[in-house]
């Protein structure tokens, strides 16, 4: 059986883009275009990995999903992959090796998307099943 | 708007604001004739005819005269100019010491206290006065007024009026101990008055301070949106490229690979742009305590190693000479990170294929110095005059790269200048160009 990747972005492109990437990887894919949606869905689902914008409508809204997920028993083991395209030059720096602590994501992937980075970085924080 | 003054430099005044100073004399003026005439009334029943009462009085009336003159100009004329505003104060301090002296003579010159006085013209000389002259030239002719009077009255060319007689008379310990209780007090007075004028100045460099701060935070919250929105679209452009050339990448004919190849380089271009003026606009608040420090050459070790992938792509040699470091010489690590980017970038960017670039630094007490040099272009003098403005791009480094900003230089100009230091440029076109920079340390 295929692993179900979920997507939440509000960018309906970039989700296209990481949808075919994935799908072409044999990934199944669902998606959500903002964080409420998202939760419902990921709840109902069960996705094996999530795949998380960092700004959606508020700058911050994928970090607070991150911290709603990491404190329920049922989303903790979920691995979380965070798109962001957000660099040292707006005063954000995400080390995820130093900002592990407090954003407990496994770990960042940069915008524009490069779809082998992507699918090494699923492979690779997928759980062993 | 302040206007230069006779001599060509910028004065903090304007006509209004120093009028707004002749106004303060001219009260200071009154309380002083004021204070006189009771004091001369109140004393003419004790005073002895030695007293050349007459005289006094009519130096006082001069005093309220003038004043009442220096009113009726003030009310009367605007103040335009800043030189005849200027004048005007000159004339009535000046004025003022004439009449000093003329009391201080008619009141027994060097054997009454009263030339004490001297210093309070010479104070208000130095708060309303901006060239250090003038308040000199005050001095100067204080002491030379007095000086003369007390010579010409020793030496019998004018009268001296001695009131004090050689013992201590009541009247003389009065009229010492009034001019002295007189002094403390104006003394006291002037001090407050200026003390209050500076917390004043200071109230509001304060407050603009923090309306700069809130303006500058505004501005670079408007740079987080703008930059984020500009990139989205180009993220997800760049993105759907790439997965068209990856996925698909064998399937595709040439053309259409090469057209999307150079949508993707456009798109590049376009990010980097963004993010350069992101950099250019972003002012980093230095000394604030949360950004990172860090030792500046293991730093430029580090961020070596990163960049070596690109050197070796096109043959470049590396050359580094870092200096032994001081453990406890740190610097920005946002700061250093986009120096040193912008200028390896550069080196390697703009030097051919199997060239050589050289990274040096040095440190001595005073300064922590990098210097990249490499065997590339080059800039030509005349290109040297505007390489450090923004989007400014040689006509050689387009032919060289077509794609770049030309606002690498005067981001790295712009963080030197951040933290106090200089940036020194030697090229010559078509040998190389080196760069230094030298940023002072405590």
């Amino acid at each position: 059986m295929s692993k179900k990747i979920m997507i939440i972005d509000d960018d309906i492109d970039l989700v296209e883009a990481m949808r075919i990437t994935l799908e072409s990887a044999g990934f199944e894919v669902i998606d959500a275009q903002d964080g409420v949606k998202g939760l419902e869905i990921l709840i109902a689902e069960k996705p094996d990995l999530l795949i998380l914008d960092v700004m959606m409508d508020t700058q911050d809204e994928g970090f607070q999903l991150a911290y709603q997920l990491r404190s329920s028993d049922e989303t903790r083991d979920i691995p979380i992959l965070m798109v962001t395209a957000v660099g040292a030059q707006t005063g954000y720096s995400f080390d995820s090796a130093k900002d592990e602590a407090f954003l407990p994501v496994e770990e960042y992937i940069e915008k524009p998307i490069n779809p082998q980075a992507l699918i090494d970085a699923v492979k690779r924080n997928l759980p062993i099943a | 708007m302040p206007d230069p003054s006779s001599n060509g430099f910028t004065s903090f005044y304007t006509p209004r604001s120093l009028r707004r100073k002749t106004l303060w004399l001219i009260k200071l003026r009154w309380f002083a004739t004021t204070g006189m005439v009771f004091l001369l009334v109140a004393g003419a029943n004790f005073l002895n005819n030695d007293f050349p009462l007459k005289y006094l009085f009519l130096t006082v009336s001069i005093l309220g005269l003038t004043n009442l003159a220096y009113t009726i100009t003030a009310k009367r004329i605007d103040p335009t100019s800043l030189k005849m505003e200027m004048i005007f104060v000159r004339i009535q301090i000046y004025l003022d010491l004439i009449l000093l002296s003329i009391l201080i003579h008619l009141t027994g010159g060097i054997a009454n206290p009263f030339y004490l006085f001297y210093i309070f013209h010479v104070i208000i000389a130095s708060t309303i006065f901006e060239e250090k002259y003038d308040p000199y030239c005050v001095t100067i002719f204080s002491v030379s007024v007095f000086t003369i009077m007390v010579w010409a009255e020793s030496q019998g060319g004018i009268t001296h009026y001695n009131l004090f007689g050689s013992s201590l008379s009541l009247l003389s310990i009065l009229i010492s101990i009034g001019v002295f209780y007189l002094t403390m007090f104006s003394s006291a007075y002037l001090g407050v008055t200026l003390m209050a004028r500076h917390l004043k100045v200071k109230d509001i460099i304060n407050r603009q301070n923090i309306e700069l701060k809130k303006a500058s935070q505004v501005k670079t919250n408007f740079f987080r949106f703008v930059s984020h929105e500009l990139k989205a679209p180009i993220v997800a452009i760049q993105s759907s490229i790439n997965v068209v050339l990856n996925l698909l990448g064998n399937d595709l004919d040439h053309k259409t690979a090469d057209m999307l190849n150079r949508a993707k380089k456009r798109s590049t271009q376009m990010l980097n742009i963004i993010k350069d003026l992101l950099d250019i606009s972003y002012d980093r608040q230095l000394g604030d305590s949360e950004q990172e420090k860090v030792i500046p050459g293991d730093f430029l070790m580090e961020f070596l190693e990163n960049e070596r992938p690109y050197a070796e792509e096109k043959e470049i040699t590396i050359v580094e000479n870092i200096c032994v470091e001081r453990s406890d010489l740190k610097l920005d690590k946002f700061i250093l990170e986009k120096i040193f980017s912008n200028l390896l970038s550069n080196a390697i960017r703009y030097t051919h294929k199997g060239g050589v670039v050289n990274i040096s630094t040095s440190l001595n007490d005073s300064h922590w110095s990098l210097t990249i040099s490499d065997t590339g272009i080059g800039i030509s003098p005349e290109d040297q005059k505007h390489i450090f403005d923004e989007f400014y791009r040689t006509k050689n480094a387009k032919q060289h790269v077509g794609v770049g900003t030309g606002l690498g230089l005067s981001i790295v100009k712009k963080l030197v200048d951040q933290l106090g230091g200089v940036i020194i440029l030697d090229s010559e076109l078509n040998k190389g160009t080196s760069v230094t920079i030298k940023i002072p340390i405590l």
